[in-house]
């Protein structure tokens, strides 16, 4: 690949793209901490080991290049810790990064190849299989129920805890501000975009206020966008590269689905993780996505504008050729009248300069050297 | 105020400031064997008329063009024919060359004294620069005649000095305008007196800015040229972009410049015209960028074609150290270099020598599908789908993903942080389909096979 062009490249690697993200998130992490306790710590470790160390199984096991040290298996294994419940046992997050890593990305490829969020599908084979202690948030001083459950059941919510994350919920995902700061990381870096979550909060702030119940009101909007993870998966999860569309018309399709499709499963279905379903969903039409939203090549469509520009120019050169010819005659009779004045000054004298002049710096060589050159030429031969 | 720009496109390290401050420095040939390879711009090899053994003087054509996608080629020095065989050129290729023998005195032969422009027409115009030799010095080196030859020469509503030099590391057009403006303003006349209905603009970058303000203060009268300021990204020197944000025109591989309206010159090229119609010059000298940071004085030249890159390596001080990454052309759309002991030719535009090779230090790793090289190709393509298109060898859903629309321009392979060679891919593929299977390509033979 060396002796081909471009010889410069981006300084960006995939490696610190996926360092980035870890460090957009890490004070989501810190607040799970602040308020959880370390055993919010060990979960989310327990999640990265198990992720990493499954990867490098599988790596060995089918004999295929070791990718630990693009950090990708190490992501999966935060965001799915961050992902759960503070209060779950121990065992959770391992079983959870074993299925994201071992069945959602690694067979179908590995890095890149994957239809599924593996986080995500990880933390929906956990809630299959263990529906009441994955529902349970109560731990320490907080309550079981978090503030969207709170919210749909017409109670008030505490916005000021939403902001700084002090409610019950999963350990990285409750706080808005963290949140917040990790999306303008992300975006300050250049490693995720805005498009995917601008379009998602967008479709899905549409449809609350319209089947939501509760209209314009502010504070229940804030408390729909930012609970049950929604802010989390629309900035983090669903800006995932694999799983989400390369064409820009594909992410904002992609992102008004996820949006819809989260406000719709919450009114219906699932309060508290309507925006895992739908973002699981989603994924699968993000291929779809890419093959019909294929943008046209440069210059393929002449738009309309730009042809009527270049006729309208012709079909007036052609009208008033007679008034055009005149103008240019004067044009052209002024121009020369200008050359004439200025041949006289440095300008045309510049113009008129040959390129090939011998220059003074240089010395010219005489025959002897020549014949000498031209022997050693041909010798050399 | 920020310039018009164009969709896409990146910022990679300029390298600029190395050379850029130097002025031109004429140099020379000290060694006894000049080397013209026949074919020195797209199409057809030129057809020698000199004999070895024959005397011959600075400026005499030593090969004529006998096809229509052919130029002539002149001597840059006086002296004796040596032979005609094959040499090695840029590229690793041989190829067959003249091979004259430089007697070190320069004798000229003897130039008509210089004419004005206003009174020729447009047929002895271009007449004049066919005699020259003139190609387009921007990169793809088609002859300039066939692009002034056309039949509707009041359809051409703009002709666009190409002043941009987006590529890294390259100074010589900068400064060529910087000492010599009045060349090029004289250039672009010329081509407006061809195309009487046009009116004429030069395009700069906003790295330009002082050649800006002399251009404007240069042009503050003139009725028909115009300057504009354009944003610095690569490629805006590519010309279909270059024309976009300009005039809000598009073109797409099928057409050509002159179908909507345009006609695009290098800064070098129109400097050649200049030359060719005002004072009969062929084009025999070249300005060519030494720079890099393993060559001791980076440093702008004006050379004779047909020097060896070893002579001229050697006027800018030699190597610091032994370079990693020898670079004919600039780091965005250059060639590498292995052999040195090839001639410069009349498409040759630097040398860069760098000390560290930044890409083959790196390994490429698999696709994340993180959809950088759609954001940044200037043409709208999908990267990531033709390079699997490539990779399946599906020449249909390569078409049908207009493959053939890439412009080669590197952007999507700069920017990809899996170091995936996208662009070789998608040109190579390019390539293959147009000469392989020209039934399926179409109208996109058109740039490259002219009426």
């Amino acid at each position: 690949m060396t002796d081909v062009r471009p010889f410069v490249k981006t300084s960006a690697s995939t490696a610190n793209l996926m360092a980035g993200v870890i460090a957009a998130l890490l004070p989501a992490f810190g607040i799970g901490i602040w308020h959880y306790g370390i055993r919010a710590a060990i979960l989310v470790g327990i999640s990265v080991a198990t992720a990493v160390a499954c990867e490098l199984v599988f790596c060995l096991i089918a004999g295929r290049k070791i990718t630990i040290p693009d950090y990708s298996a190490a992501v999966t294994g935060f965001i799915l810790g961050l992902m759960l419940p503070p209060s779950v046992p121990y065992y959770f997050p391992a079983i959870g990064a074993a299925v994201a890593i071992l069945i959602v990305k690694m067979p179908f490829g590995g890095i890149g190849r994957n239809w599924l969020n593996p986080a995500a599908a990880g933390k929906l084979v956990l809630l299959i299989a263990f529906r009441t202690q994955m529902d349970n948030y109560s731990i320490g001083s907080f309550t079981s129920l978090t503030p969207i459950t709170l919210a749909m059941n017409g109670n008030s919510v505490n916005l000021q805890d939403m902001l700084t994350g002090s409610t019950a919920g999963c350990i990285g995902t409750g706080s808005a501000i963290a949140i917040l700061f990790a999306a303008l990381f992300l975006i300050v870096t250049g490693a995720a975009g805005i498009v995917i979550p601008f379009f998602a909060i967008f479709s899905f702030v549409i449809v609350i206020i319209l089947f939501g119940g509760s209209g314009w009101d502010p504070a229940w909007l804030f408390v729909q966008t930012v609970g049950g993870s929604m802010l989390f998966i629309a900035f983090i999860c669903a800006q995932d590269y694999t799983t989400s569309p390369v064409t820009i018309g594909g992410r904002i399709l992609y992102g008004i689905g996820f949006g819809a499709l989260t406000a719709v499963l919450r009114l219906t279905v699932s309060v508290e993780n309507a925006a895992l379903y739908a973002l699981l969903a989603m994924n699968l039409t993000s291929r779809y996505l890419d093959a019909h939203t294929m943008p046209k090549a440069f210059g393929t469509v002449q738009h309309e504008r730009q042809v009527r520009d270049i006729e309208s120019r012709r079909r007036a050169n052609a009208a008033s050729e007679k008034r055009r010819e005149e103008i240019r005659r004067k044009q052209e009779e002024e121009a020369a009248r200008r050359l004439q004045t200025e041949e006289a000054s440095s300008a045309s004298e510049e113009v008129n300069t040959r390129e090939n002049n011998l220059s003074s710096d240089t010395t010219v060589l005489n025959v002897q050297q020549i014949r000498e050159l031209q022997k050693k030429y041909e010798e050399s031969k | 105020m920020a310039g018009q720009t164009f969709y896409g496109g990146i910022r990679p390290y300029s390298g600029k400031d190395l050379s850029k401050y130097r002025p031109i420095r004429t140099v020379l040939p000290k060694e006894p064997l000049l080397v013209y390879p026949l074919l020195q711009s797209m199409g057809d090899p030129a057809v020698p008329v000199v004999e070895p053994g024959e005397h011959i003087l600075t400026g005499q054509l030593i090969a004529r063009a006998e096809s229509e996608l052919s130029a002539n080629l002149h001597s840059s020095v006086s002296g004796t024919v040596y032979a005609i065989e094959e040499h090695a050129v840029v590229g690793g290729e041989r190829q067959k060359s003249i091979l004259v023998q430089n007697d070190g005195r320069f004798d000229e032969i003897q130039y008509p004294s210089s004419r004005r422009y206003s009174s020729m027409s447009a047929d002895e115009i271009i007449r004049a620069v066919w005699e020259a030799g003139v190609v387009g010095m921007g990169g793809a080196g088609l002859p300039t005649h066939i692009k002034y030859n056309i039949e509707k020469r009041n359809r051409i509503d703009y002709c666009i000095a190409n002043c941009v030099e987006c590529e890294p590391y390259l100074t010589s057009d900068y400064r060529r305008m910087l000492e010599t403006p009045a060349k090029l303003i004289n250039g672009l006349r010329i081509l407006l007196h061809i195309f009487p209905r046009a009116r004429g603009i030069i395009a700069l970058d906003e790295e330009k800015a002082d050649l800006y303000r002399l251009f404007r203060k240069m042009l503050k009268d003139d009725t028909r040229i115009y300057v504009k300021k354009l944003q610095s990204k690569f490629p805006l020197g590519s010309e279909r972009q270059l024309i976009y944000a300009l005039t809000g025109r598009t073109l797409n591989a099928m057409m050509l410049p002159r179908d909507i309206g345009c006609i695009v010159n290098n800064v070098d090229t129109l400097v050649a015209v200049n030359q060719a119609v005002m004072v009969y010059e062929p084009l025999i000298t070249r300005l060519i960028t030494v720079t890099g940071d393993a060559i001791v004085h980076p440093q702008n030249f004006r050379v004779r074609i047909g020097m060896s890159y070893n002579e001229l390596i050697e006027r800018a001080g030699g190597f610091r150290q032994r370079p990693a990454l020898l670079l004919d052309g600039g780091t965005m759309t250059g060639t590498k270099i292995t052999d040195t002991n090839v001639p410069i030719t009349k498409l040759s535009s630097a040398v860069v020598a760098l000390r560290k090779d930044r890409v083959s230090d790196r390994r490429e790793t698999a696709c994340t599908r993180c959809a950088r090289c759609v954001l940044v190709c200037p043409n709208h393509l999908v990267p990531v789908q033709l390079h699997k298109d490539v990779a399946a060898g599906n020449v249909d859903a390569f078409i049908a993903h207009n493959g053939l629309e890439c412009s080669d321009c590197g952007c999507c392979s700069y920017s990809c942080p899996s170091r995936i060679g996208l662009s070789l891919a998608i040109s190579d593929m390019r390539k293959k389909i147009l000469t392989e299977q020209p039934e399926k390509a179409g109208d996109y033979l058109r740039r490259y096979i002219r009426r």
